[in-house]
């Protein structure tokens, strides 16, 4: 058995850092979107249950050159980025980070929709009543008995900024040691010359995180204080 | 003094349902409120809580102002320490049952001596069992006495309970009762209890208000409320009659009775389990009384209560008439519902001031009509 190359190890690193990084700041807009879809009604609510559910539907490269058009370096909000706030996002990981949340988002917010709209909101109006306020309710109640939701979701997404491809490669393109993820490595080895060798490693360290990944969440979903059995 | 105002207009489609509620109750004991449904009581105990906000409102417990629209306070509901036991309990799920209890001392830790300390909630209710129970393998009744505890334990300054035995069926209402008694009893703190059986409402309450229509019709103690037949909602509830306070003077083991002393006068009923001296509650349906203008004598009936007529309630079609009898003095007046067949009433020339005589069978008296007090 060979061991991995410091390109290969490199690229599972910036997967790693790419999904865990998306992971973590997408969760409160996740919670924030399927809030607002379980328990509000509001005008443009089609729209904007449309509008996150857009990367699903279409085909991941679209994104990333619609990303391209808003962030880049001509962009509408990319040149204000960059003129102000000297922040470039096209060819670096965080550009690589943004593709992936925007393509897995939906996948983040449905179970968490699912999940609240199965919690009765009464059992808010019973924790303010022992003296919760509206925020503390939700964290102490809603928040817990939505986790496994939250776990699930969390995973999807997780899995699918993992295994992001075309968004990826349109905006944040395919640079060895900043945004070159696994699947993009992979990519590049089958498109080298003798490159097998190394695609069969780094399809084996895809296996493995993607494994990492899921018994990971099950141990979450396992442990008793998120384990829940409604009677 | 607990003091109620609430107005508001409700507009559902077509339907419009105004609320006018005014209530002074003592800031001790359990009041009922008492109606059918659709009548407001939920409405307003959410008002009470603050979880609803009507157009107008003021609620005052003792010195405290919860709210009062007309000088603008409000007092959110987090904060007014009111502990509120739904009817269909509303247990944290993902709590054990020990944390439910102790939910509310995350927010309201107790500040002073005098609040309940979970050991002598959890006495109380006999919690002790059920408490690293998950909520999902509670019964009904163990499930209403958690969030009982639940509320009692958020260090509440006033209790509500909305209709607590409405969803459970009678072997689980008979398990709870008890446990609704003792909180009346070893608490000092004022209750209103929202209910549409006038048998519990007999059993737990002091003071009863009866609500229809978003009104309050009648508030008073329910032993005058609810010796009143011109109350329409409860005299639907077919489950009407006199209540007697009564006071255990002594048990006559030879004949398994108990002797009782009301409005000066002696009733004999079944042997109680209470001591000499307790002060109970009889619930006395009018049907099972009967009159007579003569003292009788060789008869089986042994409880002939003295008194006289004070009004008869007659309405045509019914063939019968429900009469008011006086069985106090003139000046403090004790009523009790008699109904007699309205041949009878004709044959005896029964009218008002007449003196009568009260029969009520002993075995009438059986032990779901009494009630501590």
């Amino acid at each position: 058995m060979h061991g991995f190359s410091a390109l290969e190890l490199e690229a599972l690193q910036i997967s790693l850092k790419v999904s865990l990084w998306s992971v973590t700041w997408t969760f409160p807009l996740a919670l924030g979107a399927a809030w607002l879809l379980a328990r509000k009604d509001f005008k443009g609510k089609a729209v904007f249950n449309a509008i996150i559910h857009v990367p699903l539907v279409v085909p991941p490269v679209v994104i990333g050159y619609l990303l391209l058009v808003l962030l880049g370096r001509q962009g509408v909000i990319g040149s204000r980025l960059h003129d102000w706030l000297d922040i470039g996002l096209v060819f670096t990981w965080q550009g690589a980070a943004i593709a992936a949340s925007v393509v897995a988002f939906p996948l983040f917010v449905r179970p968490i929709r699912q999940a609240l709209e199965g919690v009765d909101p009464r059992l808010e109006e019973a924790a303010v009543t022992l003296g919760a306020d509206r925020r503390q309710a939700f964290f102490a109640v809603t928040l817990p008995i939505v986790m496994p939701g939250i776990i699930t979701g969390a995973l999807l997404f997780f899995a699918r900024a993992l295994g992001e491809f075309g968004a990826t490669i349109t905006f944040a393109a395919n640079i060895p040691g900043e945004t070159q993820t696994l699947p993009l490595a992979l990519y590049t080895a089958t498109q080298t010359p003798g490159g097998d060798p190394i695609a069969m490693r780094l399809v084996l360290l895809s296996l493995l995180l993607a494994l990492a990944a899921l018994l990971t969440s099950e141990w979450l979903s396992r442990r008793p204080h998120f384990r829940l059995r409604r009677g | 003094m607990l003091t109620i105002e609430a107005g508001h207009r409700f507009v559902d489609g077509t339907n419009v349902f105004r609320l006018d509620a005014r209530l002074k109750t003592p800031d001790k004991g359990v009041t009922a409120i008492f109606g059918p449904s659709g009548s407001g009581k939920t409405t307003l105990l959410k008002i009470v809580a603050g979880l609803l906000r009507p157009d107008f409102v003021k609620i005052q417990v003792g010195d405290g102002v919860l709210c009062d629209t007309q000088h603008g306070a409000w007092v959110p509901p987090e904060l007014r320490r009111i502990g509120y036991v739904f009817q269909d309990t509303r247990l944290f799920p993902h709590l054990s049952v020990k944390n439910n209890l102790t939910f509310g001392r995350r927010f309201n830790p107790p500040a002073d001596e005098q609040a309940l300390s979970f050991d002598a909630v959890v006495a109380l209710l006999e919690l002790n069992p059920l408490l690293d129970r998950p909520i999902h393998n509670l019964s009904g009744g163990e499930s209403q006495r958690v969030a009982i505890g639940r509320a009692l334990l958020a260090n509440p300054r006033l209790l509500l309970l909305d209709e607590p035995l409405a969803a459970l069926d009678a072997e689980r209402k008979a398990e709870i009762l008890p446990y609704l008694e003792g909180l009346r009893h070893s608490l000092d703190l004022p209750i209103l209890y929202v209910s549409h059986s006038l048998a519990e409402i007999r059993r737990l309450a002091t003071w009863l208000a009866v609500i229809d229509d978003g009104e309050i019709k009648a508030f008073g103690s329910v032993e005058d409320i609810t010796g009143r037949m011109d109350l329409s909602p409860l005299s639907e509830d077919g489950d009407t009659g006199t209540v007697l306070a009564a006071t255990v003077t002594e048990h006559v083991p030879t004949h398994g009775l108990t002797r009782l002393a009301a409005a000066g006068q002696t009733l004999l009923v079944t042997k109680l389990d209470l001591p000499p001296g307790a002060h109970i509650r009889v619930h006395v349906r009018p049907q099972d009384v009967a009159l007579a203008l003569e003292k009788p004598h060789k008869m089986s009936i042994i409880n002939i209560l003295d008194g006289f007529i004070d009004s008869i309630l007659d309405s045509p079609g019914r063939p019968v008439v429900d009469v008011q009898i006086n069985i106090g003095s003139t000046k403090r007046p004790v009523h009790l519902w008699a109904q007699v067949t309205r041949l009878a009433a004709q044959r005896l020339k029964l009218k008002a001031d007449m003196p009568t005589y009260a029969l009520i069978k002993a075995v009438s008296l059986d032990k779901d009509r009494f009630g501590l007090s």
